[in-house]
Formats: C-alpha cells, sequence, structure tokens
C-alpha cells in the first residue's frame, strides 16, 4: 500500500472483435455494454493497480484501425512495458491471429516487455474452439501471462493487470525526466521581446 | 522497442509472411459475398471498406495531419502508403536505414563500433524543428496528439554572422549585450523589440472566411466605393489567394474605410450626445455614377461632458474610441455626409435614436504604424535598423528565406518576429524550437494514430496503381490498388501519388546529414539551430540551415552529433553550397548527401477533388508546411482553420 508509483504503458493487441475495448472499459470503468460502439477518441485510458508494496499507473493504449492491415505504428510500440494480446476463445481464427501478433511483438518489441494472452468471452464455454490447455502449453513455452477472461462476466480481468503489475520490473523510471508535457495550459509567458 | 523507427523493407516482407496478409484482401470474416465498388462503369472488389470521405496518400506529416484534422472532422479517412513505414519523404532512418537510403555500403560490426547500435539512430530525412508558440505545435495540441508524444527543447538558437555564428539576442538585455548588434544599433533595436513585443495585431478576419463570403464582403464593399472595379472581384481573389490580407489592406488605404467594419450600437435617450464631431477626407473613389463615391465621413473628434461634467451616453457606453466614424443614425448612412448633415439628423431625430459607430480601417491612436501599407523595408528605416540588424532579424527571427520580404508588407515579419519571442521559453526551453523525442517521423505517427482513434484506417505497404477520374467532371472518384479500389469524395496526397501533370516541379533541395564526435563549436549543449543568411555566404541566394540533434533529443547514442544542413539548390554543385556549413560542424565523421526535387500542385485542386500537398521546403522549421497544410484545408472546407479551437475533448 505504499512506495512509489510506476507509470506502464501497456498496449493491447489483437484481432478485431476479439473484445479488446470492452477489456479496456471493464478494467478502467468497471462496466460493459453488449452493443458497444466503438469508442470514438478513446484510444488511450489510465487505470491505478494498487500491490501490496508498489502502485502502478496503467497508460493503456488500445488499438484503433492501424492494426486492420498491420500498420501499427512505432509509436504504438515505443516504450511499452507490457502487451496484452487477446483473442476470442470461441473462434480458432483469432487465437491463430493471437500468435502473429506475438510473433511480430517478439520480431519488434523491447525484449524486457512483459507478454499476456487474454483468452476472452470465457462466459460462452458451450461456444468453445480453442481448448485451454493448448494455450496454456504455448505460453508455458514462450514465458507468457496467460488468462481466460471475460469482459462480459469480469472474470480474470482485474486478475489479469494486478498480474501484470506484479511481474513489472519495479526498478527506478528511466530517466525522461527531461521530456516536458506541451499543452495549452502553460501559463503564456511574457517575456522576451521580439 | 526503443529507437526503432521505421522498421525496414526487409523486416516488412517478413511481417507479411508471417501474417499473410494480401494487399487488400482482408475481408471481414462471415462476409462471403464482399460488394462491389462500382467505379465509371468498372467493378472493383473493395479496398478495405471501399467507400470513404476521403483517401490521404503516403504517410508524411502534412498527409497525416490532415488526415487527423479529417478524421477529427467526422470524415471517414483511408490512409495508404507505399512504404512499410510512417512518414514517406520526412521519415526518420536508424543508422543501418540511413547507410541503405544514401547507398553506402553498410558494414554493421565496423560502423556500430564507431556509431553505437544501429537501433538507437532516428535520423530525420528532413531535418525540422517546431515553433513553441507555432502553427503546428497548436494543431498538436488542439487534437491532443501532444498526449502521444514527448518533447525537448532545442538549446539555442544562433545565427552566422561574417564566418561566426552568434547567440540570437531576444531579450532587451541580450539586445544591448550581443556582440552581433554594433553600439550604434542596441537602443534602436531595443525600441525595434519593444515595439514587436507590444504590437496589437488587429483582428484579420479575412482569411476566416470562406471563398464566397468573402467574394460577397468584396463585391459589397466594391459597389459602394467603386462599382467599376465589381467585375474584377473574381480575378482579384484568385491573384490574391493566399494573401487576402495584402489585397484589403490595398483597398482599404485606396477608398480609406475598411472592408470588415467592426460597428457597434449606441441608443441615446434625450439630453446631449456627448461628443464633437468633424468631417474628415477619406481617399477618394472613382465612382461617377450609381450614388457617388464616399469622400468624406464623420468621426468622433473628442468627448464632451455635460454641465455636471458627467460622461455623454456614447463614452459612457465604453465601446466608442476617438477616431471612430459615425456611420449610421437609425439605420440611415452617414457614410459621405459632412459634420453639418450629421448634426443635423441628430437634431431632427426623434429620442430615442441609435447611432452606429465604425471602427476605422486604421486606428493611429492604438497602431503606430500601418503595418499592412508599409513595407519592412520603411518600418526598419522608420527604426533606424542596419544592414547586419534587419538581417538577422529578418532571416533568423522571422525566417524569411531570401530578401524579397523587404518590400512586402511589414505586418507578416513583425508577427513572425514575435512568435519567436513568445516561443522563446515557452515551456522552459532555451531557444524558442522544441523536438519529438525518437524523430520527426514521431509526428506523422502520432497524427496517424489520431486519425485511426476517429475511425480512420491505415494501410502501409500499398502501392497506388491509379487515380480514378470521372471522364464527365474531370474530379477523382476513387483510387485502385491491383483489383481493388475505394471510392471517395476527395483525394489528398503527396505528388508522387499523382499524375505527373497535376504538379509542377518547384525545385530541388541538397541535404547532408553528418555524424559528428563534438557539438558544433561555440554553442552550448547538444542541439541548436544556425541560419546562415544568403548574404553573409558565398554566391548564395537562398540561406542555408544547419540544425544539429543530440542523444538528449533520443535521435542518436552519447557520443554522437547529428548535423544536418539543407539549402535550396542553385548551382549545378549543390554541396558545395553548404560549404560554410560544413565549416562549422569542424570534424565530420561520417556525412550523408542527397539531393531531392521539390514538387507543388498546379492549382488548389478543388476542380479535380485532388488535394496534393507541396514537397517539404529547405528550411529547417515547420513555418511553411503549417500553411500548406492550412492552404488545403482552407481549399477543402472553403474556410481558415481556427488553431485555437480545441478539436477533441480531452479524456481523464
Ligand atoms: N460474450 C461476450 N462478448 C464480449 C466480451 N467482450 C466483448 N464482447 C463483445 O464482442 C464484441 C467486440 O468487442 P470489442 O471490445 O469492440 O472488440 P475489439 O477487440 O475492441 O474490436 P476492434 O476495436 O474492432 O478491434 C462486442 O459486441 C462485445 O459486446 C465477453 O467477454 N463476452
Ligand atoms: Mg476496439
Amino acid at each position: 500500500m505504499s512506495g512509489k508509483t510506476h507509470h506502464s504503458k501497456l498496449v493491447l493487441l489483437g484481432d478485431t472483435a476479439v473484445g479488446k475495448s470492452c477489456l479496456v472499459v471493464r478494467f478502467v470503468r468497471d462496466e460493459f455494454f453488449e452493443f458497444q460502439e466503438p469508442t470514438i477518441g478513446a484510444a488511450f485510458l489510465t487505470q491505478t493497480v494498487t500491490l501490496d508494496d508498489a502502485t502502478v499507473k496503467f497508460e493503456i493504449w488500445d488499438t484503433a484501425g492501424q492494426e486492420r492491415y498491420r500498420s501499427l505504428a512505432p509509436m504504438y510500440y515505443r516504450g511499452a512495458s507490457a502487451a496484452v494480446v487477446v483473442y476470442d476463445m470461441t473462434n480458432r481464427e483469432s487465437y491463430d491471429g493471437a500468435k502473429s501478433w506475438i510473433t511480430e511483438l517478439q520480431r519488434r518489441g523491447d525484449p524486457n516487455v512483459i507478454l499476456a494472452l487474454a483468452g476472452n468471452k470465457v462466459d460462452n464455454e458451450e461456444q468453445r474452439q480453442v481448448p485451454k490447455e493448448e494455450v496454456q502449453e504455448y505460453a508455458n513455452e514462450n514465458g507468457i501471462v496467460f488468462f481466460e477472461t471475460s469482459a462480459k462476466t469480469a472474470q480474470n480481468v482485474r486478475e489479469l493487470f494486478v498480474e501484470i503489475a506484479n511481474k513489472l520490473p519495479k526498478t527506478e523510471q528511466a530517466d525522461e525526466a527531461s521530456a516536458f508535457p506541451v499543452t495549452d495550459d502553460v501559463s503564456e509567458e511574457k517575456r522576451g521581446c521580439c | 522497442m526503443e529507437g526503432e523507427a521505421a522498421p525496414s523493407a526487409d523486416q516488412a516482407a517478413n511481417a507479411m509472411a508471417n501474417l499473410n496478409v494480401d494487399a487488400g484482401e482482408q475481408e471481414q470474416a462471415g462476409e462471403p459475398t464482399p460488394p462491389k465498388v462500382e467505379l465509371n462503369g468498372t467493378s472493383y472488389k473493395p479496398l478495405a471498406d471501399g467507400d470513404y470521405d476521403a483517401i490521404v496518400l503516403s504517410t508524411g506529416l502534412k498527409e497525416c495531419v490532415l488526415a487527423g484534422l479529417l478524421s477529427v472532422r467526422g470524415m471517414r479517412v483511408l490512409q495508404i502508403d507505399r512504404n512499410a513505414y510512417y512518414g514517406g519523404h520526412c521519415a526518420s532512418l536508424n543508422l543501418k536505414e540511413l547507410y541503405e537510403k544514401h547507398n553506402k555500403p553498410f558494414d554493421q560490426n565496423a560502423a556500430e563500433q564507431r556509431f553505437g547500435r544501429s537501433r538507437d539512430y532516428c535520423v530525420d530525412m528532413v531535418p525540422k524543428l517546431l515553433m513553441a508558440n507555432g502553427k503546428l505545435v497548436k494543431m498538436l495540441i488542439q487534437t491532443d496528439v501532444t498526449r502521444y508524444m514527448d518533447f525537448n527543447g532545442i538549446a539555442g538558437s544562433y545565427v552566422f554572422n561574417s564566418g561566426k555564428v552568434y547567440k540570437l539576442p531576444v531579450t532587451p538585455t541580450e539586445a544591448l549585450t550581443s556582440s552581433l548588434v554594433s553600439l550604434f544599433q542596441k537602443n534602436a533595436l531595443r525600441k525595434f523589440a519593444e515595439f514587436v513585443r507590444t504590437y496589437k495585431c488587429p483582428k484579420r478576419v479575412a482569411d476566416t472566411l470562406s471563398k464566397e463570403e468573402f467574394r460577397a464582403a468584396l463585391v459589397q464593399y466594391f459597389e459602394t466605393h467603386n462599382p467599376t472595379k465589381v467585375s474584377e472581384v473574381d480575378a482579384l481573389i484568385e491573384r490574391f489567394d493566399t494573401k487576402r490580407e495584402t489585397l484589403v489592406g490595398a483597398m482599404e488605404k485606396k477608398y480609406g474605410l475598411p472592408v470588415f467594419p467592426e460597428s457597434t450600437d449606441v441608443e441615446v435617450g434625450p439630453g446631449p450626445v456627448g461628443i464633437v464631431v468633424k468631417t474628415r477626407t477619406v481617399k477618394k473613389g472613382v465612382a461617377p455614377e450609381q450614388g457617388g463615391p464616399i469622400k468624406t465621413v464623420v468621426s468622433v473628434e473628442a468627448f464632451q461632458g455635460d454641465a455636471n461634467n458627467q460622461a455623454g451616453p456614447v463614452q459612457a457606453s465604453n465601446r466608442v474610441a476617438v477616431g471612430d466614424i459615425l456611420s449610421h443614425i437609425n439605420g440611415t448612412s452617414m457614410l459621405g455626409k459632412t459634420d453639418e448633415d450629421v448634426k443635423e439628423a441628430i437634431r431632427s431625430a426623434a429620442r430615442p435614436l441609435k447611432i452606429t459607430f465604425m471602427k476605422p480601417a486604421f486606428d493611429p491612436s492604438t497602431q503606430k504604424y500601418d503595418l499592412l501599407n508599409m513595407t519592412m523595408r520603411e518600418l526598419y528605416a522608420k527604426f533606424g535598423l542596419d544592414e547586419t540588424t534587419q538581417n538577422f532579424l529578418g532571416h533568423a527571427m522571422a525566417l524569411q528565406t531570401d530578401d524579397s520580404y523587404l518590400d512586402k508588407p511589414a505586418e507578416p515579419t513583425v508577427l513572425a518576429c514575435q512568435l519567436y519571442g513568445r516561443s522563446v521559453g515557452r515551456y522552459g526551453q532555451d531557444s524558442p524550437y522544441l523536438y519529438p523525442n525518437y524523430g520527426l517521423s514521431s509526428l506523422p505517427e502520432g497524427f496517424s494514430r489520431l486519425s485511426a482513434i476517429y475511425g480512420g484506417t491505415v494501410m502501409l505497404r500499398h502501392d497506388v496503381d491509379e487515380i480514378i477520374m470521372d471522364p464527365s467532371t474531370g474530379e477523382a472518384v476513387g483510387v485502385r490498388v491491383g483489383d481493388c479500389a475505394a471510392k471517395a469524395k476527395i483525394i489528398i496526397g503527396d505528388a508522387s501519388y499523382f499524375p505527373p501533370q497535376m504538379s509542377r516541379k518547384t525545385g530541388s533541395v541538397v541535404r547532408s546529414v553528418c555524424l559528428l564526435k563534438k557539438p558544433i563549436k561555440s554553442t552550448v549543449g547538444d542541439s541548436c539551430q544556425v541560419i546562415l543568411p544568403a548574404k553573409h555566404l558565398l554566391n548564395k541566394k537562398q540561406d542555408v540551415y544547419l540544425s544539429e540533434l543530440g542523444a538528449s533529443l533520443h535521435v542518436c547514442p552519447r557520443g554522437v552529433n547529428v548535423a544536418i544542413a539543407s539549402t535550396t539548390v542553385e548551382t549545378n554543385e549543390p554541396v558545395a553550397e553548404l560549404r560554410q556549413a560544413f565549416d562549422l560542424m569542424g570534424d565530420i565523421a561520417e556525412r550523408f548527401d542527397s539531393v531531392t526535387d521539390t514538387f507543388a500542385p498546379v492549382d488548389d485542386g478543388t476542380k479535380t477533388k485532388c488535394f496534393i500537398v507541396s514537397s517539404l521546403d529547405a528550411t529547417s522549421h515547420f513555418m511553411s508546411a503549417a500553411e500548406d497544410i492550412e492552404r488545403i484545408y482552407r481549399a477543402i472546407f472553403g474556410k481558415q482553420l481556427n488553431l485555437d479551437e480545441k478539436l477533441v475533448e480531452s479524456q481523464q
């Protein structure tokens, strides 16, 4: 309940309609809407997880239209300390997609990035197409955090993010202190001449 | 993930193989018969969703800013780029890509031994810096794209003068202490600095209007002042397309009354009005028939209290100043009348009466100089500034690229100086400039992400085979990639994606990327901009720009500096035109030269619906780039982009 706040950029990846945005909304706002319109203008949310010895503030980058044709910009991955790859456990193809996203992350990303797999929509057990054991084996081989989740019932959603928070290295922040926020609320300084 | 700016082509090819994504053929699951896209009677497979409001070709900076702005405005946007990386011509490269791009053999071990890890480099192909208070930063802020990126300040801003570099004096104290400013000039410069700092630019509305609104205002003005000119309005608008204020300034100077009057009504009850009025001659119009020209107006000469020294109703309204023109009484025009007419009108009107006042075109009480109607050369002369001072003010501060600005209206140059001053220290940096960590390609990436968040789709690695035009209208209706196509109402993009006759070559730019082991002499910090005005160079008409970036900006490892010199090509030996910049750099460990042709569209695109962006120029800042974005935005929407308007709602 004490200690420093660690900032962590977390990116979400996965094929379309697997429930990435719903997972974020469940985690950040504890809400679920069955027929959620694609959330316009909200691909950047934050949520804090309090651990025993530290606090982790996640900056969550949801994808938005760049992933459909595998056109994610490097800025999306840059500086990310964790990546959650989501598939829909009622859809085999989305699991194949998840594995190729992991391959791409391993190729492009920082080797220290924490990878997690989320087999979403586990509330739909009767329509399961991807056996849990198969994914568990793949996850173990690759050292990936794995949970079966449901954004609908909230099952394992918090657990997933807490597990990632636990695994994050709690070392001192990289020295980014020199960068400064550029916003309009900096008071207009009336210095200088012309 | 740090430092990987642009995935190289072979990586991209791998990704393609791994992921098995075919050009334009990834269709929504569970859709057995995809809809067809019909264009000019031919049917194609849909490219992405097949139907858009706008298609943007290339992911260069300007293209991405426009894609982002259009998406935020609610348009459905598809962005396509033939490369595997973001940025188009202004991508940022790692060391390996830098060598390969310039056809230099890359020996990984040897190169990394000398210069550090390849992946730690983000070298801009087009070096530019952001003016902290400038238009591009405003675009970043109004769209919240700043939230996706980190910025740092550039340490110093310098100007080259007779073989040496000098820090640009900005504060009045610096003006007094700088060795760049001669003893005799110090006081003149201080006065000029104070004038610039306090100059209040009158509200200039011309640029905020749509073409139709602007046209209507000019027609109405000429109908009053010189009806013979009404037939020329369209030609005038065309000629002054990007310089509406200059046109307005010239008209006001000629006819004496404001084109866009700022009026205010005051209601006057019984009792004295409390103003002294006087007839003033304005410049005569030339309309013999049709009501005649307005030769005189009646303006407020002074205010007069009543017997108890109480202010009259006009003065008490606090909206009228000495010098304002009485334009109407109870809605009847007083323009062209004399003070006697006005007095009579007030005497005979029933109370309460309504008097309409109008601000004069040029108000000597608040504006010392009419900057739209005097040249910069004349303004410099008024302050007694010599050539050396003019040179650094005009080129290093107002960022003019050559001396043609001297004979143009002074206002833009004064405003540019003002912008420079207001940018210094805006975010705590010592120069007016900002730079995004990890290189400039984070700018297009950020705006493209903005577009995606607002529903846009991005396709890299897709070359466009054809811009499909409707032969009956001459307008673009879509693009074709292989056997897929997408419709669009407008197409925006880099000239290289369009048929060659739609753009023209405007010149060439030579750029030289140099790796240094030491920062440039007589500068502080590891980053700076040096402007080398042509006057101080051998056989140059256009200025040379030199920018230096260091490890603190995450563009190279520690112990290395990336210096980039650039200029507009004027001779057959372009690289030699940079030699004085090379001299300043000292020992150059490695140099990569390139010459690129620049292009501009042949028209504004409204007829063909093809809005082509101009190539990025040799300047080391984004001034002209932001203006080009504004130009295209205006051509598309018919209205100026309001930079002060927040376009997205800030989250959390
Ligand atoms: N039954 C069930 N449905 C879910 C769950 N999570 C998401 N959905 C549904 O799946 C659909 C897609 O969810 P989104 O969160 O929009 O999916 P996404 O991965 O963000 O999709 P894109 O933004 O298109 O990439 C929606 O209709 C959700 O209601 C879940 O846990 N269980
Ligand atoms: Mg989503």
